[in-house]
């Protein structure tokens, strides 16, 4: 009985080489898309039992960006950093560098845009658009990390927003996870085919938006005729977010910070 | 024990600043290397009240002023080296936030402060442990923490009485005016010693034996890293086992840390400026033995001037008081996020690895 042989070819070196930075363009847009499934779909960090409600923390959040923008006295801006940065100073410090990534991203940027008034000797514009920006960004993304995407929508009822724009900002959110799942399996299988060698990424990308937006097409009518078998009758209902003992609390900031702005403001007019 | 900006040569900043740096190196790497990471934001805890002790400013007849520091105090919870990074930490917020003490200076600030006293107090602590071994175990740990933090801030006081001293016989214009400090070190020395071997040393050490205590009695664990407690007090006085992993709570330890920032305007009370603290538009009228100096020296009337954002610890449009909380708050709150925000930089290995 002869022995069995392996086969040449089964014993060279199959080295796969493929081109610096092949497929680069095609990761860098699954790595953003993952991005940004991920933020809408993060559990929310802030749900304890003395936690505001979506409206008032949405709320909350308005007032103090409004309040911070329009001031004109930085004394107010320094008294709402204090009070932000002492809430910050309870957090664990994968929450804090959560919450903290894109206030100080959006602080540099506008350190960098404002450097000019700064040779230029405007050293107060400086130090007060660069703070103003610092506590807003910080404000939102303190509103941001604290709830889930669907609570936002829920918060925005509650002001009596349009049921249209509820709707569409709800549907919104949840396709933008549908279809990022769909675009990033796409993107997987399309990588794992190319095994680096992705010589037309734009021919490539091309073919997933396409499948992608055949796909939506599809959806869409879906979404269409499983609301109409439901009797979409245009009124949408979300749920209502009961009003806890601890919105009085938030309540009463919000009326802190109002009374504050307004004497700090009447106070340096009477100065003037 | 502030030095500001442009007492010292910039030369001097430089040198100090040199001479601090390998002790900061050498600190970094023993936390990054030895501490858990729990730990290191027990840090944050201990910068803020490091922070918090050098806001209660007490009075000495003549007019001048001084705090504690609490550098001992840290160096024998956390370690000496732990003690330098909280410290060096507290003096950049106050530096760069509320105009304490020069940012040209900082070296020179964190030399006395974050390394001659936490590393000259726990020196002394471990020689009088090792010299009073047979006195009862908590009543010789409160007498030996107060006479090393004693010892310790008056060794920064001194330093930082030679720094200032030797500026004028270094630093003058061909008239013999001084460029910078004009006080010689026959004067600075007494000056600075006088006020640190009465009131403020024994201010620092009454601080350190009163929050060693509550701590001792309250966070058991955080000061598991005295050289004593792990044999003796910890197990006792909490009974937890002493090989148990520490919990880390520092809810008391917060309470503390509000209780002090909402008291701090008790520092207001003390009014005067700290020797060798004055404005550059002060130091003319400044008298010493009777005599005014009589002019600014250039380095000071035309020198390095930082903008803070909180000077003085006082906010504009508010009373002197609430600034005064307004800044505790900033400075406590800012020192736990720091330190917090450290963890993330040391690797879960570092400390397991040991």
């Amino acid at each position: 009985m002869t022995e069995p042989r392996i086969p040449d070819w089964l014993l060279t070196d199959d080295a796969i080489e493929p081109p610096k930075g092949g497929g680069a363009f095609l990761r860098k847009t699954a790595s953003a898309l993952s991005g940004v499934i991920r933020s809408v779909r993060r559990v929310p960090e802030n749900s304890g039992r003395f936690a505001f409600s979506p409206p008032t923390r949405l709320a909350l959040a308005v007032v103090t960006i409004l309040l911070v923008s329009a001031s004109s006295v930085f004394m107010f801006v320094e008294i709402v950093g204090v009070a932000l940065l002492a809430l910050l100073a309870t957090f664990d410090a994968r929450r804090l560098a959560r919450t903290l990534a894109l206030p100080l991203e959006a602080y540099l940027a506008a350190l960098v845009i404002l450097a000019p008034a700064l040779i230029w000797g405007q050293t107060r514009a400086f130090v007060v658009v660069s703070t103003k920006t610092l506590i807003t960004t910080l404000t939102l993304s303190l509103l941001i990390q604290s709830m889930n995407w669907n609570r936002f929508t829920c918060a925005f009822k509650s002001f009596g927003a349009p049921d249209a724009v509820v709707f569409i900002f709800d549907l919104t959110l949840k396709y933008v996870v549908v279809f990022g799942e769909t675009c990033l399996e796409t993107l997987d299988s399309a990588l794992i085919r190319l095994i680096g060698r992705d010589k037309t990424p734009g021919r490539t990308f091309g073919g997933i938006v396409g499948t992608l937006f055949l796909r939506s097409q599809s959806a869409a009518q879906d979404q269409f005729d499983a609301m109409t078998c439901r009797c979409f009758s245009g009124v949408y209902r979300r749920y209502r977010a009961p009003f806890r003992r601890a919105d009085f609390v938030g309540i009463l900031i919000i009326v802190a910070l109002v009374a504050l702005f307004v004497y700090f403001e009447i106070a340096k007019r009477c100065l003037n | 024990m502030h030095i500001p900006d442009n007492y010292l040569s910039p030369t001097s900043c430089v040198v100090l600043t040199l001479l601090t740096a390998p002790v900061w190196f050498a600190s970094v790497k023993k936390v990054a290397r030895d501490f858990p990471k729990e730990r290191v934001s027990a840090l944050g805890v201990a910068a803020a009240l490091s922070f918090l002790a050098m806001m209660f400013n007490v009075p000495l007849p003549g007019g001048t002023t001084g705090h504690a520091v609490g550098g001992t105090l840290l160096a024998v919870l956390l370690g000496p080296e732990a003690a330098c990074l909280a410290l060096s930490i507290a003096l950049a917020i106050q530096a760069l936030l509320f105009g304490d003490g020069g940012v040209l200076a900082f070296g020179a600030n964190c030399f006395n402060m974050a390394f001659i006293l936490p590393f000259g107090g726990r020196l002394v602590y471990d020689l009088l442990r090792k010299a009073t071994r047979t006195v009862d175990g908590t009543k010789g740990d409160f007498i030996c923490i107060a006479l090393a933090s004693y010892v310790g801030i008056n060794l920064a006081a001194l330093a930082a009485g030679v720094e200032f001293g030797i500026q004028p016989a270094l630093f003058h214009t061909p008239e013999g005016q001084a460029l910078y400090c004009p006080y010689p070190l026959s004067v600075s020395i007494p000056a600075m010693a006088i006020g640190h071997l009465t009131i403020f040393g024994l201010a620092e050490a009454i601080f350190s034996v009163f929050v060693y205590a509550f701590v001792r009695k309250t966070a058991p664990d955080f000061a598991a890293n005295s050289v004593f407690l792990p044999e003796t007090t910890v197990g006792a006085d909490s009974a937890t086992p002493t090989n148990a992993q520490p919990t880390f709570r520092f809810g008391s330890l917060y309470l503390l840390l509000a209780l002090l920032a909402l008291i701090s305007p008790l520092g207001l009370i003390a009014e005067g400026t700290a020797w060798g603290e004055w404005d550059a538009d002060e130091i003319a009228t400044v008298s010493t033995n009777g005599e005014e100096l009589g002019y600014t020296p250039e380095g000071m009337a035309n020198g390095f001037a930082w903008s803070s954002l909180i000077p003085d610890y006082s906010a504009p449009g508010t009373p002197e008081w609430l600034g005064y909380i307004l800044s505790a708050i900033a400075g406590v709150a800012l020192c736990v996020v720091l330190f917090k925000l450290a963890t993330l930089l040391i690797r879960p290995d570092a400390s397991d690895s040991k």
